[in-house]
């Protein structure tokens, strides 16, 4: 299959599920902070699971790295909202909400990374 | 029904554009520091705060904002290069990465919106 048609389909369904988990939460920042932080884990763990592994296509591979957690993570949307907190005077709430998006994705992808390195040295090189 | 296609619709453009970008500047600069991920990140943070000043049109601002700058920036992108850089222990690029595009993005999105204020105002 062609890159940016894999891309395309992998980037459709990261924004619809984004989308849908935005409306389906009662508050904005609640959907950013959990698809940032799920989509980070996704992100890397996939990556890593992928890495040498050749019975899986390449357009395969970036449908659903480049393509789906790509577009089901943003940083556009929480720039925003950490900016509308500090202009609100929620000091507080936005260190904390800053620290989940940032803070726990980075320690969500290490963790992911860490996974998926502990199931390639148990199966001793040979990933199911 | 309509809302879900148009953010499904900016989705594919903007993960097609954030891939093209990443290519082309992946391929002209060479650098430990993930230079394209941070400038679709900044470029997107601004546009979105563009866009949200001056249009206020629901449909429009699904597919362009959630939609399209949704899956034009990433943040998962940013925790998997930010946690290569700790391994590779680069250690002052990560700090320079997370709290530059920490710090940037939020000013990115601020002057986003102030230029959006500043292009109403001459339309009056």
């Amino acid at each position: 299959m062609n890159k940016y048609i894999a891309i395309g389909i992998g980037g459709f369904i990261g924004a619809i599920l984004r989308y849908l988990i935005e409306i389906s939460t009662p508050c904005f920042y609640c959907s950013t902070m959990f698809v940032n932080s799920v989509g980070s884990f996704g992100l890397a763990f996939m990556t890593a699971l992928f890495l040498n592994l050749s019975s899986i296509p390449n357009w395969l591979k970036i449908s659903i790295t480049v393509g789906f957690f790509g577009s089901f993570t943003t940083f556009s949307t929480f720039s925003l909202e950490a900016l509308e907190l500090l202009e609100n005077g929620n000091i507080l709430f936005f260190f904390f909400y800053s620290g989940i998006n940032l803070l726990l994705g980075l320690l969500f992808a290490a963790i992911a990374l860490y996974i998926v390195n502990r199931l390639r040295k148990d199966k001793k090189g040979n990933l199911i | 029904m309509i809302k879900i296609l148009l953010v499904g619709c900016g989705g594919i453009l903007g993960a097609v554009t954030r891939y093209a970008v990443n290519v082309y500047i992946s391929n002209r600069i060479y650098s430990l520091f993930p230079w394209a991920t941070f400038s679709i990140n900044m470029v997107g943070s601004f546009l979105l705060g563009l866009f949200l000043i001056i249009f206020h049109e629901d449909n429009f601002i699904l597919f362009i904002g959630t939609g399209f700058l949704g899956s034009f920036t990433t943040l998962s992108t940013f925790s998997y290069e930010g946690i290569q850089l700790l391994k590779k222990e680069k250690i002052k690029l990560f700090i320079a990465y997370v709290l530059g595009s920490f710090m940037m993005g939020i000013i990115f999105a601020y002057a986003g919106i102030i230029t959006g204020k500043f292009i109403i105002e001459s339309f009056k």
